[in-house]
């Protein structure tokens, strides 16, 4: 009952948090504008006059890319979030099921046929379609692997993603090993994660696909509850569990896919995220998983706010900053996990 | 129509047998006493009972309808599993995990919270209302599922209900063993079949009002406590020689360990 208002109320605030991130996101940079510059820029640039220094900046350079970071956080913390719950598993994330592994692989394929090839725009848009096909491809093996007559076990897709996140880096690897100096830069770069390819056509398909999943995963917010229970006792309470397991997985699946292949692998987001807010509002997840897209989106525009100024004017890769920043926040966070009942 | 209805039932859910040739009758307000030795079958029985194993041969209808043409939800409206284990470690409060139960009902919040109300003094769980679930005791959680599976099937909507429990008192002190016998009994008086597995025998002679005994995959006994709990049985099936008494108030069956 108090969670219940404390959930609702934790959603509120981080709504309204979003917008003021996202304009200081677009305040802060290279160039920095005041709090009037910025909102003169934004609303010159919507209203359709993008001529000026400040409508530029804000509305070419920095809204494609922060809306990116803010879409692109939402699908991995809400991924997470449905994943840790499907795996019952604090410690799962949504890379578990090989999605990140083999969006990795065929970026870096990608990059290694057409690297030499196709240049720029072109070439950004084949590593993305690359990561995408090899993410859903992995997932699929996956799967597969884990499926039997009997169903699909968990435990069993936990360690086939291993197995397949291994097999796909260690190909990787070999990619990299046998690269030239120029394409292997290429290749590290991608993986550490950015968002400087932002543009409105991508920001377009991704809020597509953000949109999507945040009407389809509280769908499967009740069956996710009584999944923490455990798989037999969520049937008794009349859950499809074959149904929600195959749902939830193609939602991820695609979710990450695009994430990873217009932003790259970021990390950690889809970990950290979700454990911070079941914090706030319980494991509750009609509560958690629209809390965690929000603060996703908050802390993923944070983290590229950073990444773009703390060596401006050189960006740094802000999967980069999720990983130093995330990291030991983590850490603090497991050592008082006690005090909230995870065990 | 009897509630559980088993003709010549096989099921075989790790390629061997583990149960054969199972007849068994249960008429809604029954209770059925389920014993035998470690690795005999109980819970695979209760497992065929729930529809997480499905009968490789024979007949078992719910409610007069094969198990298998049962929809998840409808099932989960008069069939509620309390299982032996629970791995729940997600930081839920008690109240979010008995109000888990609720969640085949569409029932709506003020009954919802009238239903919450009374499996929590069924169980006497109204004092861990608010506590997280995780850093409760082994007995404290096993009343709360227990409070969760009975807000599963509380109330009377119109059909015969089915309770399974898999050894439900092993982790609960005597007062509280107590307690969950009259809430169970209770429960049965409304029109609710209940299916116990026990090793506590005694609890078995003064609940049910039939018994079974399970050892190998098969029944070997099945009526009244007084005709199945005899010494022959307890030599036969467990291998221990024990004194058949009556329990000087109740009259039941009073089986003492030698």
């Amino acid at each position: 009952m108090n969670r219940d208002l404390q959930g609702r109320q934790v959603i509120l605030v981080l709504a309204l948090a979003l917008p003021v991130v996202i304009l200081l996101g677009l305040g802060n940079g290279a160039v920095p504008l005041s709090a009037a510059e910025t909102m003169g820029g934004l609303w010159h640039y919507l209203s359709g006059d993008g001529s000026s220094q400040a409508a530029i900046i804000v509305g070419q350079l920095r809204l494609p890319r922060i809306l990116l970071a803010a879409v692109v956080g939402a699908i991995l913390a809400s991924s997470g979030a449905a994943m840790q719950g499907l795996f019952r598993n604090p410690l799962a994330d949504p890379s578990l099921i090989g999605v990140t592994a083999g969006a990795s692989l065929g970026a870096s394929l990608m990059i290694v046929m057409s690297g030499s090839v196709v240049f720029g725009y072109a070439g950004l848009t084949l590593i993305s379609i690359g990561a995408f096909v090899g993410g859903l491809l992995s997932v699929l093996l996956v799967y597969s692997l884990a499926s039997s007559p009997n169903g699909t076990s968990v435990a069993t897709m936990l360690l086939a993603g291993i197995a397949i996140t291994a097999l796909a880096g260690g190909l990787g690897n070999l990619l990299e090993f046998l690269a030239d100096n120029e394409i292997l830069r290429q290749i590290s770069l991608w993986r550490m994660g950015g968002l400087d390819g932002a543009d409105y056509p991508r920001l377009v398909i991704a809020g597509l696909v953000c949109g999507a999943m945040m009407l389809a995963l509280p769908q499967f917010a009740t069956a996710l509850n009584a999944l923490l229970l455990g798989e037999s006792e969520a049937r008794h309470l009349g859950i499809n569990v074959a149904r929600v397991k195959i749902g939830l997985i193609v939602c991820v699946a695609i979710g990450v896919g695009t994430a990873v292949a217009l932003a790259g692998t970021i990390a950690f987001v889809g970990l950290i995220v979700p454990h911070m807010v079941r914090m706030l509002t319980g494991p509750d997840h009609r509560r958690l998983l629209p809390a965690s897209a929000l603060a996703g989106s908050c802390l993923l525009v944070l983290a590229d706010t950073a990444a773009r100024l703390v060596l401006a004017p050189t960006e740094l890769p802000v999967g980069v900053v999720t990983a130093l920043i995330g990291v030991p926040f983590f850490i603090s966070l497991l050592r008082r996990r006690h005090h909230y009942g995870m065990q | 129509m009897s509630l559980v209805k088993l003709k010549k039932v096989d099921a075989a859910p790790w390629g061997e047998f583990s149960l054969q040739q199972i007849e068994l009758e249960l008429a809604a307000g029954e209770v059925l006493g389920v014993i035998g030795p470690n690795g005999a079958g109980k819970t695979s029985l209760l497992k065929l009972l729930s529809g997480d194993i499905s009968p490789t041969g024979g007949n078992y209808e719910l409610l007069g309808k094969a198990i298998s043409a049962w929809e998840p939800m409808p099932r989960a409206r008069v069939l509620a599993v309390l299982p032996q284990l629970s791995l729940l470690n997600f930081p839920y409060t008690v109240e979010e995990v008995i109000l888990l139960g609720r969640t085949p009902h569409r029932s709506g919040l003020d009954s919802d919270r009238q239903v919450l109300r009374e499996v929590l003094s069924a169980t006497d769980t109204a004092a861990l209302q608010g506590r997280i679930y995780t850093q409760l005791s082994g007995g404290e959680k096993q009343r709360v599922q227990l409070a969760r599976v009975f807000a599963q099937i509380w109330r009377d909507e119109g059909s015969p209900r089915l309770l399974l429990l898999d050894e439900p008192t092993t982790a609960l002190d005597l007062a509280h063993q107590q307690l969950i016998m009259e809430s169970v009994k209770g429960l049965a008086k409304t029109g609710c079949g209940v299916v116990i597995v026990a090793h506590d025998f005694n609890l078995v002679a003064a609940m049910a009002d039939q018994v079974v005994a399970v050892s190998g995959g098969q029944l070997v006994s099945r009526g009244s406590p007084e005709t199945v709990l005899t010494q022959n049985l307890f030599e036969e099936v467990f291998g221990v020689r024990v004194i058949i008494s009556t329990h000087p108030e109740s009259g039941h069956p009073l089986v003492i360990h030698l």
